[in-house]
């Protein structure tokens, strides 16, 4: 007999299904007021080589490639699943900030409307590289900069740690997750349930971290930025990534 | 009275339109492939003098417009459910191709992942047309020369469609329908892993050998409609849904 690979529960009234022993995996949500970015990357006109800021399928894409050939981001065609391929130009910090256009989660502690972020993706180069992934505030420079208020993971270059970081008017909450490898998928998720929030990496949950630094006051989206972190073109492959919230 | 149940298929959930179970409506799962395009908002407009090899709502299209009109396509106002309208330019052989962008519908016989696809839809010129719908290569002349696929196709001079299963220009075929001018006709097709189904109207098809299913090639929702005579023909969808449980 085959088990049932999807379930569902109600969350606030509304129908959360999540994948049968990964109970924290939001698949889909049905409500009256439900914040949802499903991109499973299977379909659509993700491709672009030209002039940065760069609008494709609902998100804002900014890139930096001062180095040898182009940024470019294309479907994988007959990838199971579906794959969006990122390729950076080869120059050290070129790479590209993708940020879902409009902000609408918030992680207010007074409403406590749950909240669900996660991406399955790999890397060429797990040390040489700097990337965020997570729900951030508008920002077209989150890794060098340094965004300034979000929920996400984060590894910098020279190192393959990846940390989970709450950030509120950039002061922040750490703590280490794992230790990436080269081209190898990994689950990164995150789950507010309107009080706390926990980490999870490949189904596995890492960290519950303090709460001091959620950041209530400011509306976040589901954000991804990589650069290089060193001169070598790097390619990026993402799965999928998918967001919900429940805000009634 | 429901209109939709659901069930279980390889612990995914699949809802379906009540009695036609072959009808999938909606899937959920951790790795469903889906495409919906109910065609009742977005851009999906094509104007005259439009360049081919544009994408509009994730489709490529590529035009054939020799004849007088340009090609034409646009969401139809005021359509009960949403209707998708494309006009052809005025020649023989004109017309339009179009493919959703990225191939992932995988029909590999060892996965056996079951996947479905339908559209409601209608054409202007029962007999001198011809068309391809349904899952095929990535291919801009799918009609002349599409070579794996599970696809419903029509040939101008005739009104005679034909359900196909193809793998590499190798064909299994059965008749289908009689193409009428203007009439609405649901065309779905439905792999259960082993075998492809073709359903007209809700009602199957006499099922056809799975030896040339395309268990080799990665496919994509498609759909290419070309002029049989010089005049301005249309077509116009309703909808066009495709899934795969790719687990």
């Amino acid at each position: 007999m085959t088990v049932a690979k999807v379930h569902s529960k109600w969350v606030n009234g509304n129908l959360v299904y999540y994948q049968d022993g990964q109970e924290q995996r939001w698949l889909d949500v049905v409500g009256p007021a439900v914040v949802k970015v499903v991109e499973e990357f299977q379909f659509g006109n993700y491709y672009f080589t030209t002039t940065s800021p760069k609008t494709v399928q609902g998100w804002l894409n900014t890139f930096v490639e001062a180095g040898a050939g182009d940024h470019v981001e294309a479907l994988v065609n007959g990838a199971d699943g579906g794959v969006l391929l990122i390729t950076t130009a080869g120059n050290d910090n070129d790479g590209v900030n993708k940020q879902c256009i409009g902000e609408a989660f918030n992680l207010s502690l007074t409403n406590k409307w749950p909240a669900y972020f996660g991406i399955r993706f790999k890397v060429s180069d797990a040390t040489e590289s700097d990337w965020v992934a997570g729900l951030c505030i508008t920002d077209v420079t989150l890794t060098s900069a340094g965004t300034t208020y979000g929920v996400y993971f984060r590894s910098a270059d020279a190192s393959a740690v990846v940390s989970a970081v709450i950030e509120e008017n950039t002061t922040e909450t750490t703590g280490t997750v794992h230790t990436m490898s080269n081209n190898t998928y990994y689950i990164y998720e995150f789950l507010f349930d309107g009080t706390s929030i926990d980490f999870y990496v490949d189904g596995v949950a890492i960290t519950q971290l303090a709460t001091t630094n959620i950041p209530d006051t400011e509306y976040l989206t589901p954000s991804f930025e990589y650069l290089n972190g060193a001169a070598g073109v790097d390619t990026v492959n993402i799965d999928w990534i998918r967001a919900f919230q429940i805000q009634e | 009275m429901t209109t939709i149940h659901s069930h279980w298929i390889n612990g995914n959930l699949v809802y379906y339109q009540s009695n036609y179970m072959q009808r999938w409506l909606d899937a959920v799962g951790p790795a469903v492939i889906k495409v919906k395009q109910e065609f009742q908002f977005g851009n999906y407009a094509v104007a005259a003098g439009d360049a081919t090899g544009i994408t509009r709502e994730g489709w490529l299209l590529t035009f054939v417009e020799v004849g007088a009109g340009g090609q034409l396509m646009s969401l139809v106002a005021g359509a009960d459910g949403g209707n998708l309208l494309i006009t052809n330019a005025g020649n023989e052989d004109d017309g339009i191709n179009m493919q959703v962008i990225g191939s992932s519908f995988n029909l590999s016989l060892t996965n056996a992942w079951p996947a479905y696809f339908g559209a409601r839809f209608q054409i202007s010129e029962a007999t001198e047309s011809d068309f391809v719908l349904g899952l095929c290569n990535t291919d801009t002349t799918l009609t002349a020369a599409t070579e794996d696929g599970i696809y419903f196709r029509k040939a101008d001079g005739s009104t005679a469609v034909s359900a196909v299963i193809e793998k590499t220009h190798v064909e299994t075929t059965v008749a289908a329908w009689t193409a009428a001018a203007n009439t609405w006709v649901i065309a779905e097709i439905l792999f259960d892993g082993v075998n492809v189904d073709f359903y007209v109207n809700g009602t199957a098809l006499t099922r056809q050998v799975a030896t040339n299913i395309p268990n080799t090639v990665y496919l994509t929702p498609s759909f290419e409609f070309l002029n049989g005579s010089a005049a301005n023909h249309t077509a116009t969808f309703d909808w066009i849904r495709a899934f795969q449980l790719q687990s």
